[in-house]
């Protein structure tokens, strides 16, 4: 439900009209060999070094209606991707979350 | 034009000079990081890069990988910024398949990434062949950042943007919504079964993301493949033109 609110309130669900109004509400994904799913789009948070753009555009990017976001431990943003899932309108389980690592000492 | 630089730049001494791997036993704890960081486990964890650990064990880092999905503390396992021989390492008897390689791109590793710098956009198309055919072999799916640097980064455009902005004029004017070429592009990426990773600095554009990412097939059949065909005839990445600039500049950027 927090996913139809938040395209509502965005004016997104406008865009279902014909003849392309097969199910335009949602964002469509690709199977993974798993058998999981992933949404075709998503948002990379690492443009942003200053955790502060990190959580903020990170929001931003779920309530547009974006489902997918990517982090790295070498983007410094892991915390502050963590912290926009929460503060945006969208629950943990209905946002795609990658991350990477790059086990290095320095 | 050209085919790619060949995968033999010197820019690896910068890699093994900038990485220090950890020990594999320490390989754990240092993921539990990223969980802590995030507060839950990522629906897909990636190996960052190839050069993540020492010459060698990439195999024993994926069966790691492989251990910590079999225990559920992670889920989807995959990789980044991998070349075919890095690919062939992993998949050699491997239990788990790397779901995703990630063909990353990051302005600040510039540098130190562009010896395995892979980004996925027409005008890498030529050079990214190996590997791409190694994916689709075993079902790995491409997840692609830089999508949009042939109309970002490159000085002009280059042939792609009088098209990619013809194609924006065509949908714009048949859907009733103005779809700019940035848009047309990231269609183009989904319609090769490759997943877009973007990213803005501009909050209008980031608003304007949930309503790219619910669009439908707006692409002709003919249009894709006169953007694949345009795309392979030049061979362009970031990193060679801003190499040329100014290495150092970018380097200590």
């Amino acid at each position: 439900m927090n996913t139809f609110r938040s395209l509502s309130r965005n004016g997104l669900i406008r865009l279902t009209r014909a003849p392309y109004s097969t199910n335009t509400t949602a964002v469509r994904s690709f199977t993974l060999l798993d058998g999981t799913s992933i949404p075709w789009i998503g948002w990379g948070n690492g443009t942003g070094s200053a955790q502060h753009s990190a959580v903020e555009y990170g929001r931003l990017a779920l309530e547009s209606g974006i489902r997918q976001i990517d982090t790295a431990q070498i983007y410094f943003n892991e915390k502050a991707t963590g912290e926009a899932i929460q503060r945006s309108p969208v629950s943990r389980d209905d946002v795609y979350v990658t991350s990477k690592r790059r086990f290095s000492r320095r | 034009m050209t085919q790619g630089p060949p995968l033999t730049l010197p820019c690896i001494v910068s890699t093994a000079e900038f990485d220090d791997p950890i020990a594999l036993k320490d390989v754990v704890d240092s993921i539990q990081g990223s969980l802590d960081n995030l507060g839950f486990i990522p629906d897909l964890y990636l190996i960052h890069y190839p050069f993540v650990v020492k010459k060698g064990e990439l195999k024993a880092l994926w069966k790691i990988f492989e251990e910590l999905k079999d225990q559920g503390k992670l889920k989807s396992i995959g990789v980044s910024n991998f070349r075919p021989q890095d690919l062939e390492a992993v998949l050699d008897g491997a239990k788990y398949k790397p779901v995703v390689n990630q063909v990353c791109y990051s302005v600040h590793f510039r540098i130190f990434f562009q010896f395995s710098q892979i980004e996925y956009h027409p005008y890498t198309l030529a050079h990214l062949k190996p590997v791409l055919d190694i994916q689709a072999k075993h079902g790995i799916v491409t997840q692609s950042y830089s999508v949009l640097a042939p109309l970002i980064r490159h000085p002009t455009g280059g042939p792609l943007k009088p098209i990619l902005e013809r194609i924006a004029e065509r949908i714009s004017n048949s859907y009733g919504e103005k779809i700019d070429a940035n848009t047309v592009l990231m269609l183009w990426v989904r319609a090769q079964g490759v997943v877009v990773v973007t990213t803005s600095g501009n909050p209008d554009r980031i608003k304007n993301l949930g309503k790219i990412a619910i669009l439908p097939d707006l692409l002709t059949k003919e249009e894709i493949e006169e953007i694949t065909a345009v795309g392979k005839t030049i061979h362009y990445r970031n990193f060679v033109s801003l190499f040329r600039l100014s290495s150092k500049r970018i380097f200590f950027k």
